[in-house]
């Protein structure tokens, strides 16, 4: 039985949920900008994108293209709830949908379309539904075919509100008018290698054999390359509850300005520790290596691992600054733009020991503690000393929803 | 802002939504004329309701705290 695969994308998702949010910016070019003073645009709405500002414009330069933009903060909590809803109406329809980013998924609807009249009445009934229950200014592209691979590629073909039926004796049309980087999974690199091979247009690639690109790309990539020649996909659509497990847990941040006060720099280092280590600890993980990486006016990462595994952000951010301490002796002068940690190395606490004495026993007591007030009260009520008077950085779902626990939490709320 | 503000809402048994009407604040009333978006936040253990609505060409994002009940105004945006 040929597989029904939809992909589904929302039409410039940050931009239209602003201008979903606020009607009196509908029709007028706006992009959405960080919060925190930097200064590019992180999305644009369709009428932006018409005069040329895409992601990643610097606000001065989408100024100069389209004087009469309107510059709006990113709300990734508006965005998540957004996304939440739409992932809620799509498992209504199907167990098995696989949510790829914040603002696309897939659905394997296989086995329910009928239930819907076929695959075109499950999509009107899909666009109603995300019309009464998220808005009517949020719409959707939605590519439908035999595998992911091919759906991807047909969601993005016609934008906005767009519908894309991809069957395997129509990939040749459609190949013949694709670019090889419209291919999830082809970038820049990759096309400039197959160019090196005589290999412009996917239809070229669709007569390759499977030994050449072998023998360029290696076994993994040349067959990767040979299957999206052909069409082929035989991934299957990832149910979004699974558990995913954590092999890590990490947190970056870019500053609002270039940092040249080294007190501020580290304590927003040990506030990105701090967050990681909650993570953890709600997670019920604990980790025995830290990691950091500061960027700036200098470059500075290290990492360390321990015997002892921990859930403590003090702990987590002395192990890791022992290491930058060890190769430069003190934090190195100039200014910090970007920084980073990540805890690894991480076990169950359920597997591990309880800790044996007293003075152990209170500190994972207290921790505790502060963590329920927190939860109660709002992140940020109780913080340590060494942060006082400095900003609170609110942890904010990104686009690729990649916090398991955010993940748990959701799949669980169907 | 957070100002308190007196707010007539308006639930449609069918649809199951609740969507503000009429919004008092200092002493004036505001008629809504359109819902831009409502989501949810959560503060700590309080889950927030928000509203975004169009009175006129004023923006209003009015805060409803599910534990007290307190209707908030939140921020207006003038349209320009």
């Amino acid at each position: 039985m040929q597989r029904i695969i939809l992909h589904i994308d929302f039409d410039s998702f940050f931009a239209s949920v602003e201008q979903q949010y606020n009607p009196l910016l509908r029709g007028r070019p706006i992009g959405v900008t960080a919060t925190n003073g930097r200064t590019c645009i992180i999305a644009s709405s369709r009428e932006a994108k018409a005069k040329g500002v895409k992601t990643a414009t610097r606000t001065v330069d989408a100024l100069r293209m389209c004087p009469d933009i309107k510059l709006v903060g990113a709300d990734f909590w508006k965005y998540w709830e957004v996304s939440k809803k739409f992932v809620k109406i799509c498992s209504d329809f199907s167990p098995y949908i696989e949510v790829f980013s914040i603002d696309e998924l897939f659905i394997d609807a296989t086995a329910c379309a009928h239930l819907y009249g076929g695959v075109e009445g499950l999509i009107a009934q899909l666009r109603r539904r995300i019309k009464d229950e998220i808005g009517e200014y949020i719409t959707v592209s939605i590519g439908v075919a035999h595998n992911k691979l091919l759906a991807k590629l047909g969601s993005g073909l016609k934008k906005p509100n767009g519908l894309t039926i991809i069957s395997p004796v129509t990939v040749e049309g459609v190949y013949g008018i694709c670019k090889l980087t419209d291919i999830c999974g082809i970038g820049m690199r990759i096309e400039a290698r197959l160019n090196g091979m005589g290999i412009y247009t996917l239809l070229q690639l669709r007569k390759t054999s499977q030994a050449k690109l072998k023998g360029e790309f290696g076994m993994v990539e040349g067959k990767f390359l040979y299957d999206v020649g052909q069409g082929e996909d035989a991934n299957p659509v990832m149910a979004f509850s699974r558990d995913l497990g954590v092999k890590s847990v990490g947190r970056q941040y870019c500053l609002p300005h270039n940092e040249h006060d080294q007190r501020v720099a580290l304590q927003n280092v040990y506030e990105l520790f701090e967050e990681v280590a909650f993570k953890l600890r709600r997670l019920g993980k604990k980790a025995r290596s830290s990691g950091v990486w500061i960027a700036g006016g200098y470059n500075a990462h290290g990492h360390v691992t321990q015997e002892r595994f921990t859930d403590s952000g003090p702990e987590l951010f002395d192990l890791a600054m022992q290491s930058i301490y060890r190769q430069h002796g003190e934090l190195p002068v100039g200014y910090v733009r970007r920084i980073g940690v990540w805890a690894g190395y991480l076990e169950d606490a359920k597997h591990l020991p309880s800790p044996l004495f007293l003075k152990e026993q209170r500190q994972v007591m207290l921790q505790k503690t502060v963590d329920q007030l927190n939860e109660r009260f709002g992140s940020h009520t109780l913080r340590n000393g060494f942060l006082l008077n400095s900003a609170d950085l609110t942890t904010a779902p990104n686009g690729w929803m990649a916090d398991r626990y955010e993940r748990r939490k959701l799949a669980e709320s169907f | 802002m957070h100002e308190r503000v007196s707010v007539i809402t308006v639930y449609d048994h069918l649809k199951g939504t609740t969507v503000p009407w009429r919004v008092k604040w200092k002493g004036r009333v505001y008629q809504v004329s359109q819902l831009g978006l409502h989501h949810t936040r959560e503060d700590g253990s309080t889950l927030h309701h928000i509203f975004s609505v169009v009175t006129g060409s004023l923006l209003l994002r009015l805060d409803l705290n599910t534990k007290t009940l307190v209707w908030t105004l939140e921020e207006t945006t003038e349209n320009n």
